[in-house]
């Protein structure tokens, strides 16, 4: 009977091993990593979203898109920054490696809210200066995303 | 004519139908993270799913049956029972993203909350559902979805470098980040394998009144009409590589990848991309609406036929009106439109294996298709796809959350 090559007992029960299998490969390959770099890892995307927002203001500076849209990314960054902050305050990275980092994700939750405030008032200056800001932060982000310190 | 007419209406159906929420997100996501480096993941889908299309199309037409209809019948209820619930449970999580991905078009020209758009874009689609015939269905998603051809023109007009382009269709493994990579490279091939495709276009066959004169039509259909599908796929990826990786953009939220079309078309980049998303989720929303219930229906023995009038095929019409607004419910609840695609791919990916083996098993029947049952290029193909989904039910899941897909 056709069934029998069907079972769905038979699946589930190896498909619950393989996932046991896979998860426990995953939370040993986690804890090999220090705190340092599960820090860095968790911390990556604000590094996309600085250069997200950086984009952002080019783009809205070239009329390619409008304010609202500015509102709801920059909206999106910064809860992605405070994601970042949180995971920085209780992660246990060493003082040298959360410090930094601490500093530039509290910088680039600034720079957006200050990219926001200008698209809002139609300050293309401004804007151009905020652009400036999250580029540099972006490469700094870059340069903590190296190794860490040993 | 007709038939000629029909090819020409096939192709373009598949054009604008195989660009839906899932493949959008997934090779904007493949191109940021792994520039051309995933290409050949499109590639090998394509291939395969060419095979699943021109076969599923090729039963309806010698059968003049379903494929659930003719699983159920020819190896009975108990057996198809858990296919047809994994399979429902992908598409409804499949119905789920698209539901989003329209709801996120709207939300990105509106600037006003997703949540706010679940039930209005519910009730458009089941709105839809309800006046329309298949046919119309078809010829207005399909002709709509050439919008999304965009991408291919994006894409030329960035002049991507030929030499990396070619070699990403040679599969590589990646330099870091190798769960990320192969979580992506899983959930593409659970786009492009959409079970709901190839079981929906089988019904879809039924409703033309395909016969045994289709097959030919049939095999043009599959090739021109998902290999040129494919190619607003691979532009969307080959954009994305140029775009936003260079800038270190990847895509963890749809915002980022509104942003794709914006160097290609300065002042319509934008809104052309949400345009996409929205027509391209609506067809697919309203295809995958339909698919639950036709398989639904098939699998009780009920009437069923989009073309009927709601009153002659009243469960039919339950079933698609009941899973549009269970679908709209986690965008409502304000689930992430992009988490949760990453979600239904895995899951497609996943169900694969299920509804494969019966289909396959059905395609060898010589006494059902006679000289149209599978030949040895058919079988063989179709022994990689039941290999290929073994190993995507096993990995998808797990390789969605630990890959960081989504």
């Amino acid at each position: 009977m056709p069934s029998s090559l069907f079972s769905l007992e038979r699946y589930w029960r190896t498909f619950g091993r393989t996932v046991v299998v896979l998860t426990a490969v995953a939370i040993l390959a986690c804890q090999e990593k220090s705190p340092e770099e599960e820090l860095l890892k968790k911390v990556e995307p604000v590094g996309s979203w600085l250069a997200t927002l950086q984009m952002l203001g080019q783009k809205w500076t070239a009329n390619s898109v409008p304010a609202s849209f500015v509102e709801t990314t920059v909206s999106a960054a910064r809860k992605e920054f405070k994601k970042a902050a949180e995971e920085t305050a209780k992660s246990k990275a060493r003082p040298e490696v959360r410090a930094p980092l601490r500093q530039l994700v509290s910088e680039a939750e600034a720079a957006g809210a200050g990219l926001l405030r200008a698209v809002e008032a139609g300050d293309r200056p401004g804007v151009a200066q905020g652009v400036a800001r999250l580029g540099a932060l972006h490469q700094r982000f870059e340069a903590l995303q190296g190794p860490p310190p040993p | 004519m007709k038939k000629w007419m029909q090819l020409a209406l096939g192709i373009v159906t598949a054009i604008g139908g195989f660009f839906d929420m899932g493949t959008m997100a997934t090779s904007a996501q493949a191109g940021a993270s792994f520039r051309f480096q995933l290409l050949w993941t499109v590639g090998a889908g394509t291939l395969l799913v060419i095979f699943l299309v021109e076969m599923s199309g090729r039963f309806a037409a010698v059968s003049r049956k379903a494929l659930p209809d003719a699983i159920r019948e020819h190896f009975g209820f108990s057996f198809w029972l858990v296919p047809f619930v994994v399979l429902t449970l992908s598409q409804f999580l499949v119905l789920a993203t698209e539901i989003g991905g329209i709801c996120f078009a709207l939300h990105l020209v509106t600037g006003l909350p997703i949540q706010l758009f679940a039930l209005p874009v519910a009730a458009l689609t089941w709105l839809f559902l309800w006046r329309a015939t298949f046919s119309t269905i078809e010829n207005s998603t399909s002709l709509l979805g050439l919008i999304t051809l965009a991408f291919v023109v994006a894409a030329v007009l960035h002049h991507p470098p030929a030499g990396p382009v070619l070699a990403g269709f040679v599969p590589t493994l990646p330099h870091d980040n190798p769960l990320k990579y192969w979580a992506i490279a899983v959930s593409i091939l659970g786009a492009v394998l959409s079970p709901y495709l190839f079981y929906f276009y089988s019904s879809g066959a039924v409703e033309d009144e395909w016969d045994r004169s289709y097959v030919g039509v049939n095999r043009a259909i599959a090739v021109l009409g998902m290999g040129f599908g494919s190619v607003i796929s691979l532009a969307a990826i080959v954009v994305a590589a140029v775009v936003l990786a260079p800038r270190g953009i990847q895509v963890d939220d749809y915002h980022q990848a509104a942003l794709m079309l914006t160097d290609a078309f300065p002042f319509w980049g934008f809104v052309l991309f949400a345009v996409s998303m929205a027509i391209a989720c609506l067809g697919a929303a309203v295809e995958v609406s339909l698919a639950i219930a036709y398989s639904t229906a098939q699998t009780f023995g009920w009437n069923w036929g989009e073309s009927l009038d709601p009153r002659e095929d009243a469960r039919f019409s339950t079933v698609y009106t009941g899973a549009i607004l269970l679908a709209s419910l986690p965008i409502l609840l304000g689930v992430d439109p992009l988490k949760l695609t990453i979600l239904a791919m895995a899951a497609e990916a996943a169900v694969l294996p299920f509804v494969a083996l019966p289909f396959v098993l059905l395609m060898n029947d010589r006494k059902l298709l006679k000289e149209h049952a599978n030949g040895w290029i058919s079988n063989t193909v179709a022994v990689v796809v039941l290999l290929l989904s073994l190993v995507l039910m096993v990995v998808s899941i797990p390789l969605a959350f630990l890959g960081g897909g989504g």
